[in-house]
């Protein structure tokens, strides 16, 4: 995960009275996609394609990023059913998907949801807040959404390190709490794998999940540990530019500070690239 | 070029049947931490290696069974999805499965053609006529080797076309479609290719309405829909841990 200088907002730090984070970049940072999520209510039944077009030139202009195609896309859901050997459908929305020329960054658009991904994460107000603005001021011009049910910030991490030949490897690096049976004294070291999720209710309006756990990674004849971590309000507000831009910085102060408790200060120190490498 | 990537796979099983109890989907997600929704990840914009994590923590924590709802993403010309399991088994990735075609010269023309269509709101004839491009040709376009490109004359106005429409999305209030659609003989412009007049009009009509006053439009909340109020709380986190369930 990577970090960045403050901006101003109300509020700047982290929610539930998590401890706020050293904010300097890390040099080894070891995100690998980063996804925003906002879900409202607006009028529109539809995006449409001009205005698909218009946002797409509108964040190339406010990105310097190269967005160049555009795809219709749909999502809806489906029930699956064994029995009848098939899935029934419902709500089916169509929006667009628009990508880079590379397909590193992409946004998506429906009527009621927009979505920014990407694998190119240097800092926050440049690879997630300026395309989540653009979008949130074009949208507030167009379909005029009226209510946010839901704004999630998402940070995926694979810890990569080729020394890391055992579970038991992780230790001193990753929080002792976290690899948890890792460190029993009888079968510790008899580990090769889990797969861990944990819910925190940060407070009455926010949550976050935590995925986490070590893995076999084929290439490098390693262990890699994931640390995928999804922040995220949940409560209906009124629609705001302003004030969703404002949750989601929020956000990603909690999600930074969940990080940091997630990993060794000396394994944090390594990762910020400082001499002191375990 | 596009490359089909595969679905994930995964693990589909029965159910016990107390669970087939729980699993009659009510309408909407029940509430508290097992409505939450993670935020969706489309995987085919990562790594390999990324992915195979994702399958293996979806595997282990996020099982479909039967009678669950999943949501799903999909491109309009793709012929696979993949989903985002809802509400009973959590949340777990957006899959966009690319279209298996390789993009070709000739696709970005077509491409092109029925995007200003769609954004000039007018017929395939309308089209033909305003850009010199010729009915026949225009339906071989689909049929040819990706690896050629149409000749510049088959072409016609396309680009130009294009390039007016860009100028006019800016120059315009509101959607071009509708500015187009509002006079007859913007209409009649478009169709005789005279798109340089066409530009002049929306310029023209710009910088005389450039002076008006400001309009604010009240947004407010749905009316069907009630605010709910929640108070603060000072309770310090709490933790929910959940382990995968091994068969």
């Amino acid at each position: 995960m990577t970090t960045n200088i403050s901006e101003s907002a109300p509020f700047d730090g982290p929610l539930g009275g998590l401890p706020p984070a050293d904010r300097r970049l890390l040099r080894y940072a070891p995100l690998e996609v980063a996804i925003i999520e906002v879900k409202f209510t607006s009028p529109a039944k539809e995006i449409a394609a001009d205005v698909a077009a218009h946002i797409r030139d509108a964040l190339n202009t406010a990105t310097e990023v190269d967005y160049t195609s555009i795809q219709p896309a749909t999502t809806g859901t489906v029930q699956v059913n064994f029995e009848i050997q098939g899935s029934s459908w419902a709500e089916q929305n169509h929006g667009w998907q628009i990508s880079s020329s590379d397909g590193s960054r992409s946004v998506t658009l429906f009527p009621d949801s927009l979505i920014v991904q990407t694998t190119e994460y240097s800092h926050w107000s440049v690879s997630i807040r300026t395309p989540l603005s653009v979008l949130l001021q074009e949208l507030a011009s167009t379909i005029k959404p009226s209510l946010i049910h839901r704004i999630g910030l998402r940070y995926v991490d694979r810890f990569v390190d080729p020394d890391c030949k055992t579970v038991s490897d992780w230790g001193g690096k990753i929080e002792a709490s976290l690899l948890g049976p890792v460190g029993n004294s009888i079968f510790g070291t008899m580990v090769q794998g889990a797969q861990q999720q944990i819910e925190l209710a940060v407070d009455n309006r926010h949550g976050a999940i935590l995925r986490h756990g070590p893995a076999q990674d084929a290439s490098t004849k390693s262990i890699n540990y994931l640390l995928d971590l999804d922040v995220f309000a949940h409560a209906t507000t009124p629609f705001g530019v302003d004030d969703v831009l404002g949750t989601a910085n929020n956000l990603n102060r909690t999600s930074l500070s969940l990080f940091q408790a997630c990993v060794s200060s000396d394994y944090f120190t390594t990762l910020q690239g400082e001499e002191n490498r375990l | 070029m596009t490359m089909t990537i595969p679905t994930g796979s995964r693990i589909f099983h029965t159910p016990p049947r107390w669970r087939q109890d729980l699993v009659a989907l009510p309408d909407e997600p029940a509430s508290g931490v097992d409505s939450w929704e993670p935020t969706p990840v489309n995987v085919t914009r990562t790594t390999p290696a990324l992915r195979d994590l994702f399958e293996l923590f979806a595997s282990s924590l996020d099982p479909v069974t039967e009678l669950d709802r999943v949501r799903f993403v999909h491109s309009a010309d793709g012929d696979a999805t993949d989903f985002v399991a809802f509400s009973q088994a959590s949340v777990t990735f957006i899959q966009l499965k690319e279209s298996s075609s390789v993009v070709g010269a000739f696709s970005d023309v077509i491409q092109t053609f029925e995007r200003l269509q769609v954004e000039l709101g007018v017929t395939q004839r309308d089209l033909f006529r305003a850009t010199g491009i010729k009915h026949r040709t225009f339906h071989s376009w689909a049929k040819k080797s990706t690896d050629s490109r149409p000749r510049l004359s088959s072409v016609g106005q396309l680009w130009l076309l294009a390039d007016a429409v860009d100028d006019l999305r800016e120059s315009v209030e509101g959607s071009v479609n509708k500015w187009i659609h509002a006079k007859p003989d913007r209409l009649e412009m478009l169709r005789a290719g005279r798109f340089d007049d066409l530009v002049n009009a929306a310029v023209v009509g710009s910088r005389a309405g450039s002076l008006s006053a400001a309009r604010s439009t009240y947004t407010g909340l749905a009316p069907d829909v009630e605010l709910p109020v929640v108070k603060s709380d000072d309770r310090p986190a709490s933790v929910k841990v959940r382990q995968s369930a091994r068969p």
